[in-house]
């Protein structure tokens, strides 16, 4: 029975990490194509990333929506996880509901809806309607890793913050914003790279403007050489990285709290 | 510090939560400087007082007047009280001398001015020395003590407690408590305090409320409370009581319980309701007095603790303080008991 368990858990973890411990190798390689083993190793790959102006424009892009759009999430997924959380008010399970679709629902059913809309506004080929379409994705993870910690927070520092002479925004930013801060950290990692690595809205609306998965997805059609593993090297690493940071900061926070949460009544 | 407390008036304040009624014309003076204490069981309203006058809630109705101004449309951080909560509370990501600057910081204060008034009232509370530790590096004493710190520094007129020492252990309470009422006689600021712990609420007050279900039953210092209670709850509620069931008039001032016909000093005005004897009111005597059975015999270390049945049915339970050279009554063993004079009270209801 443990032998089988173990077996079992190994074989999922392989299924998962597996794919991407071999593009490291295939990224790697001196070659003209994919292949694996590499006969010989080089960053060639790498370089030629950096080196080919289309691939640098669209990773520009990319990070240039990501940003907007981990912000815009931010901003608007926080200040609806308040009202979600906080407010009584009749429809609130529905607008929980709204609020959390974009998950749900198929990506190509948005895709085309925002498609249709922005055709009907002259919304395509626009790089500030492609940034909102993004965060419309990416703030589900935003208002549910909010106002899952907003619900933690207990809500008497805020009031002791309240009476002892700050203003209701004033209480919110500098008492409940802290408690806030490694959860918004962590929404704004995952939110970024929702957006980083959108493909089928991004192809709907974009309008031939290329972001590095619609550069990816180009190439494939074409032809496929090693930078496409190279870049999605790079992405893992990026992302890690940033889970770290979200994590540490987030472990910190707890050590800070945890005696606050644990003698709540 | 010289601040001079307010003075505090609940106009008929009412709050309801669906059909739960958490106050119910809730009318209450207090006057300046005065230690005034909400006791009651959990779901009794006292801390929905509390927090209306804070500003946390809004009333469904009535009025609630600092120094005679009313203050229920101001909002809460205009109110310029003090509070202290339960759970501390203190900002978790600010050091000690954050979290006591922070009402001054609202208000404006020069900074040189800030972090003398803080260190000042951290040294009220002796912990000028503990300034730059963070508040999970504190034990829950020192948390109370910052919180306390905090709450007071600037000045207040009014300072709310809402059962500060709840989390504590039982003997350090006790130790807070002396410090809190020796702080509130230097500051000079009027308190309100809310609590479940009647013992807390009659070491600490100067007069105590009783409440029940949204409502006060009754008020007045915490001697008068003890002594004369005006009601089984109160009776039951503050300190121990035997409580008789009254069955009966045997004449103006006596009347017929599961204990005989017992005289009322104080006399009876009505022929229904119980009549309330205090433990210590209660002591054996050698020839004269009620026959009963002992029931129970518990050691307390510098008493026994007495459960004993009358001859008419009644259950009574009495501390009797330890002598040396006296033997102490057994189970089963036939007594008798007598009551000092006037400790017998009659409630109404």
């Amino acid at each position: 029975m443990r032998l089988a368990l173990g077996l079992y858990f190994a074989l999922i973890v392989a299924f998962l990490i597996l794919p991407l411990l071999f593009l490291v190798p295939i990224s790697l390689t001196e070659s003209q194509f994919l292949e694996f083993p590499p006969q010989t190793l080089s960053l060639r790959w790498y370089a030629a990333f950096f080196e080919d102006p289309t691939w640098v424009s669209a990773a520009l892009l990319s990070f240039r929506v990501g940003i907007g759009a981990t912000l815009l999430s931010l901003v608007a997924g926080t200040l609806a996880s308040i009202a979600l959380v906080r407010a009584e008010f009749p429809g609130r399970s529905l607008l929980n509901a709204i609020f959390i679709a974009p998950l749900i629902l198929p990506t190509v059913v948005l895709a085309l809806a925002l498609y249709i809309v922005f055709l009907r506004w002259r919304l395509v080929d626009n790089v500030w309607a492609l940034t909102v379409a993004h965060a419309i994705v990416a703030m589900p993870y935003v208002v549910l890793l909010v106002s899952a910690n907003l619900r933690r927070f207990d809500v008497t520092i805020e009031r002791a913050a309240r009476v002892l002479g700050a203003g209701p925004v004033r209480a919110f930013m500098l008492v409940t914003l802290p408690f806030l801060t490694p959860s918004l950290f962590a929404a704004g990692v995952l939110a970024f790279f929702a957006s980083f690595d959108e493909l089928i809205i991004t192809l709907f609306v974009s309008g031939g403007a290329q972001t590095l998965p619609v550069r990816i997805w180009n190439d494939l059609g074409l032809k496929l050489d090693p930078t496409v593993p190279a870049v999605a090297v790079m992405l893992t690493a990026v992302s890690i990285v940033g889970m770290g940071i979200g994590e540490t900061i987030r472990r910190r926070n707890e050590r800070r709290y945890q005696s606050e949460t644990s003698t709540e009544t | 510090m010289t601040a001079k407390g307010a003075s505090i008036e609940f106009r008929e304040v009412r709050k309801t939560y669906g059909d739960f009624v958490a106050l119910e014309r809730f009318t209450m003076s207090v006057a300046q400087g005065e230690f005034m204490t909400l006791l009651g069981p959990s779901g009794s309203g006292k801390t929905t007082a509390l927090n209306s006058l804070a500003g946390f809630v809004d009333a469904d109705s009535g009025d609630i007047l600092i120094d005679g101004v009313s203050i229920t449309r101001m909002p809460t951080e205009k109110r310029n009280i003090g509070m202290v909560f339960q759970n501390y509370s203190l900002f978790p990501h600010r050091d000690v001398l954050g979290n006591v600057a922070f009402p001054l910081e609202m208000r404006g204060v020069a900074k040189a001015e800030i972090v003398r008034r803080s260190m000042k009232a951290l040294e009220m509370v002796r912990l000028d020395g503990l300034a730059k530790r963070m508040p999970h590096e504190l034990s829950g004493g020192q948390k109370q003590r910052v919180a306390f710190a905090r709450a007071v520094v600037f000045e207040p007129r009014v300072l709310l407690m809402d059962e500060p020492l709840g989390a504590l252990d039982l003997k350090l309470r006790e130790a807070m408590q002396l410090e809190i009422k020796q702080y509130q006689r230097e500051i000079g600021c009027t308190v309100i305090y809310v609590t479940h712990d009647q013992g807390e609420a009659l070491t600490l007050s100067d007069r105590l409320a009783v409440m029940e279900k949204g409502a006060i039953r009754q008020l007045g210092a915490p001697e008068e409370l003890y002594d004369r209670p005006n009601s089984r709850f109160v009776a039951e509620f503050i300190g121990s009581n035997n409580i008789l069931a009254v069955e009966g008039a045997a004449g103006d001032d006596t009347l017929v319980s599961g204990l005989g016909a017992v005289r009322l000093s104080g006399g009876a005005r009505t022929q229904r309701g119980f009549v309330a004897i205090r433990p210590e009111h209660v002591r054996r005597s050698a020839a004269a007095g009620w026959p009963a059975t002992v029931r129970q015999a518990v050691f307390f270390g510098d008493s026994f603790r007495y459960l004993v049945e009358a001859e008419a049915g009644a259950e009574i339970s009495f501390v009797e303080p330890r002598r040396a050279g006296a033997a102490a009554a057994a189970p089963g063993e036939t007594i008798r008991i007598e009551f000092d004079e006037g400790g017998l009270i009659h409630l109404p209801e």
